[in-house]
């Protein structure tokens, strides 16, 4: 499992990757918390599961935690660009009438009312990685 | 019709041998004409299998985990066995949102029952559980009708 962390402003971005089952649910909710322990002014979440090639009913318990994490400090939580099956998981499990889920990274964080301009900052930063891949960088990685 | 075929494996009950288990039965189902999504549907239910036998089966004690796929008949039956503390109340455990372990879902029989064609679960206190479950590839389960 592959977890990177993103802050802008007030919103924290986890971008998964892999299988989310028993094992690395704990290093997700490990990763999550200490970051929402740190930073107390986070209120809002977006987890982008674009990477996550399985999950199971520990890695849905592991999102839904996060979720009642979120909701402590009254904040919200919303999950991004998902397979067909996890998708099928999350809807099967009704996880998705709890935590909104959205297909694409952009709709979730205009949801979550990040200003235009941190929405510019994303692209950028994004756009900053690409080039670290293509750049041969990380070649034969991707 | 595919040839009769078995495969078996024993791992010690440690969360990171869950996608090992999974993994390997998926593979070995694949010998049969399962769709992408039937081999998702057998990981979960492998993977909450094998997950109960870690979470709930060893609490004082480290123990294994066996399991046994076979392709019969067109089917794979899956039984997934632990020798330890065993289901107090199987009917309770097969309800949605029970959970005798806090900060989880109570999913994990649901799943199971809800992807494979057939699932028992025997379980004696202090012996073991013994989960056993079916699955027909859909094509299969089509083309067998048609020609009745």
């Amino acid at each position: 499992m592959d977890i990177s962390t993103e802050v802008l402003q007030d919103t924290l971005i986890v971008r998964l990757q892999g299988e989310l089952d028993l094992h690395t649910a704990s290093m997700f909710r490990d990763e999550v918390d200490n970051i929402l322990s740190r930073r107390r002014r986070i209120t809002k979440v977006m987890l982008s599961l674009n990477g996550v090639t399985f999950i199971d009913s520990s890695g849905l318990g592991a999102l839904l935690g996060r979720y009642k994490k979120i909701m402590q400090r009254g904040g919200r939580i919303v999950i991004a660009e998902m397979s067909p099956g996890v998708k099928k998981l999350l809807e099967l499990s009704g996880v998705n009438k709890i935590i909104p889920l959205f297909d694409t990274e952009w709709e979730a964080l205009k949801k979550l009312g990040l200003s235009a301009i941190s929405l510019e900052q994303l692209k950028s930063n994004q756009e900053e990685n690409r080039r670290m891949y293509t750049g041969g960088l990380f070649n034969g990685d991707k | 019709m595919a040839t009769n075929n078995y495969m078996k494996m024993e791992f010690p009950a440690l969360s990171v041998n869950v996608g090992l288990a999974r993994i390997t039965v998926a593979s070995f189902a694949s010998q049969l004409d399962f769709t992408v999504s039937e081999i998702n549907e057998i990981k979960v239910a492998v993977s909450e299998a094998v997950t109960n036998a870690v979470i709930h089966a060893y609490r004082e004690k480290v123990g294994n985990v066996m399991i046994q796929a076979s392709l019969k008949n067109g089917k794979i039956e899956i039984i997934v066995k632990d020798e330890g503390s065993g289901i107090e109340n199987i009917d309770a455990a097969k309800k949605a949102e029970y959970t005798t372990v806090e900060g989880r879902m109570g999913l994990g029989f649901v799943f199971m029952e809800s992807f494979m064609d057939e699932l028992t679960i025997q379980s004696v206190p202090e012996q073991g559980t013994i989960v056993r479950m079916v699955k027909t590839p859909v094509d299969a389960q089509i083309i067998d009708s048609n020609e009745r």
